[in-house]
């Protein structure tokens, strides 16, 4: 297959499909920084335009990255339901994208359609999308997943409770975690990033917030986001693995520069899994993973093959379906300027991130954020916020005033919860909210007017012993 | 304050002071000071609806303002630290392959290289193979930069001299 079109008497020829995708996106600065972007609009415009014609076979027939030489590519093409693809063969990425969109479509149609897909077809759609229409394709897929909590029902806006400190002092992480209930947040997780990968450190947090969790009955689970191995040594010690934490990446290089092998994600999962039998963890669903992604990652650990920053997000993305995550988010501001500018790049790519991840089945949620050398800043976070909510995200974050004070960067509050949920008419996961009237936290899915008195009732019987039990 | 006489299960009641007299409530307010010294957390901030209160609003705008001028700032050794202290240091100024500081932050390869005209004078002004060699740059934050140095780069001389470690020419390097 040649891959060219003439454009206002010009002619744009590219080598392969990798060429067509990477020239086929937004602008990212990534991709720039990659040497494989556009170099002209007319560029960009005439890629799409080729894409748009591309059988949906041409992603199967000739994979971008070949599975002998990467193990991301064999799960993808292993895990991908070719009897399901088998009526689309013949489709264009073009026709896809208007299947997606049409009225004509219905939304069990589309979910029947997930794992059918290719990850580089969902990119490949999403670079022939507007903004708009990854809002409003994103917000007919409703991918619901369960814990102890159960996420991603329409109407459903959760939250993750991110209460981290600099030096992993415990009292201050429990008070800002119950702030964060008091604010109705916390029903997607309690999720610590340790300041440390010290295993007594991640062990103590997660002690403290199990201790938190438990005493008071909330529906809710928790996480620290150590290293894999480091919470498989917790877990050695006893300590309670509610979620299992990784990031992941889109190409075998990728995740060997973050330390992970398919197999220990496999052999984490069953653990958590079998822990969840022992301890009786209250779980309704057999959803123990939770992991995050980020375009540019590859590129950042030289692990990209030459492929876009899209592309391999979608890649991800299909790698973490291949483990039926509970929680996946895309921390799509953090990165910095190289991979994404500014606020327009980091818009675009929180809406491809959540749709590429919806239209492959996973519970999208996202870290809607930037670092302080971006050319972002609140008003750029309070966009993507409500466009994000709009196409029905499954979850955002919950920071303190969105100032995150380990991890050094801005990203959403508790306040901001608050917000999308009157904005939009969401609620806390089913679960969780009845936990919120029954603390007479909240009532009709309002909040009522909290006293520090609240937040000591809740932080009593916690503070002073969130240390392991002594051992037999 | 009927929010804290209801609605508390069994297991939380055996462990819950009660919150109705004066002295608890000064202990719920002494631990929560306790424990919000202990973070730089922006905790308990007031809401109005779904969003802060404007001081709050306003000082959020102030601090990131901060942090983005510090990015942004130009580096200037003589105006920011002071014309005793590049007197007295000699240092050399340099730049790296990045011209501008925007092609810094898109191209942060660029910002790891000398541009060829600083690599050549680095190569005929400095003295080579010192044990430590000092350089500065201003990264992300001019500001680090023009508060630190200062006190830093004596310090990091003394210690040398003391274990008799030879020092390269400083050099400064932009972008």
């Amino acid at each position: 297959m040649t891959f060219s079109a003439t454009l206002r008497s010009q002619k744009f020829s590219f080598p392969d499909l990798r060429a067509v995708m990477a020239k086929a996106n937004e602008e990212k600065s990534g991709d720039m920084l990659a040497g494989i972007g556009a170099t002209s609009h007319l560029e960009r415009a005439s890629a799409k335009t080729v894409l748009a014609d591309v059988p949906l076979s041409h992603f199967v027939d000739t994979p971008l990255l070949c599975p002998d030489d990467d193990n991301v590519s064999r799960v993808l093409l292993d895990d991908y339901d070719a009897v399901a693809f088998a009526p689309l063969r013949s489709w264009t990425v073009g026709q896809l994208r208007e299947y997606l969109l049409s009225e004509k479509t219905t939304a069990t149609e589309i979910l029947g359609l997930q794992w059918a897909l290719l990850p580089e077809m969902a990119a490949a759609v999403a670079k022939l999308m507007s903004n708009k229409d990854l809002v409003v394709a994103a917000s007919r897929i409703h991918n619901i997943s369960r814990c102890r909590s159960t996420l991603g029902q329409p109407g459903v806006l959760a939250i993750r409770i991110q209460p981290n400190h600099p030096a992993d002092d415990i009292p201050a992480i429990l008070l800002a975690t119950v702030e964060g209930l008091l604010h109705g947040c916390g029903d997607a997780v309690i999720g610590v990033n340790p300041a440390t990968e010290s295993v007594d450190t991640v062990s103590d947090i997660l002690w403290a917030l199990d201790r938190l969790i438990t005493t008071c009955g909330i529906p809710t689970q928790h996480c620290c986001l150590a290293h894999i191995t480091t919470q498989l040594k917790c877990m050695d010690r006893g300590a309670p693995i509610d979620l299992l934490f990784q990031s992941i990446g889109g190409t075998q290089k990728t995740n060997e520069s973050f330390g992970i092998t398919l197999g220990l994600l496999q052999e984490g999962r069953e653990r958590v899994l079998e822990g969840h039998l022992k301890r009786d963890a209250g779980s309704s669903g057999r959803q123990v993973m939770y992991f995050e992604t980020g375009q540019g990652s590859s590129l950042s650990a030289d692990a990209h093959h030459g492929l876009d920053q899209l592309t391999l997000e979608a890649r991800a993305h299909g790698l973490a379906r291949a483990f039926d995550p509970f929680l996946v988010n895309s921390v799509v501001g953090f990165i910095g300027p190289e991979y994404l500018f500014d606020e327009r790049q980091i818009v675009r790519a929180g809406l491809e991130d959540h749709f590429v991840g919806k239209l492959l089945g996973l519970p999208m949620g996202c870290d809607v954020c930037y670092t302080n050398h971006a050319a972002a800043d609140q008003n750029s976070a309070d966009n993507l916020l409500m466009l994000l909510s709009a196409a029905g995200c499954n979850f955002f974050m919950g920071v303190p005033g969105g100032d995150d004070v380990m991890l050094n960067y801005q990203t959403t509050s508790y306040h901001d919860a608050i917000a999308m949920r009157a904005l939009f008419h969401l609620r806390p996961a089913p679960e969780f909210e009845n936990w919120l009237e029954s603390r007479q936290i909240m009532r009709e899915g309002v909040l009522l007017p909290q006293s520090e008195q609240m937040v000591h009732r809740l932080l009593a019987n916690v503070a002073e012993k969130s240390s392991p039990p002594a051992p037999l | 304050m009927k929010h804290e006489s209801t609605h508390t299960t069994n297991t939380e009641k055996q462990a819950i002071v009660p919150t109705t007299s004066a002295e608890v409530v000064s202990n719920d307010q002494s631990l929560i000071a306790a424990i919000r010294a202990r973070t730089p957390a922006r905790l308990m901030l007031d809401r109005r609806g779904g969003s802060y209160r404007t001081s709050d609003q306003v000082t959020l705008r102030q601090d990131h303002a901060a942090a983005i001028d510090a990015v942004w700032r130009t580096f200037e050794p003589n105006r920011d630290w002071g014309d005793s202290f590049c007197r007295a240091w000699q240092f050399l100024e340099t730049e790296s392959a990045a011209a501008t500081k925007e092609e810094y932050l898109r191209r942060p390869d660029l910002g790891r290289i000398f541009s060829m005209a600083s690599a050549a004078r680095i190569r005929n002004e400095c003295p080579l193979r010192a044990d430590l060699q000092i350089v500065v740059g201003d990264g992300l934050s001019a500001a680090a930069a023009a508060r630190q140095v200062p006190r830093l780069v004596p310090l990091l001389a003394t210690l040398a001299h003391h274990r008799g470690w030879t020092l390269g020419r400083m050099i400064v390097v932009q972008h």
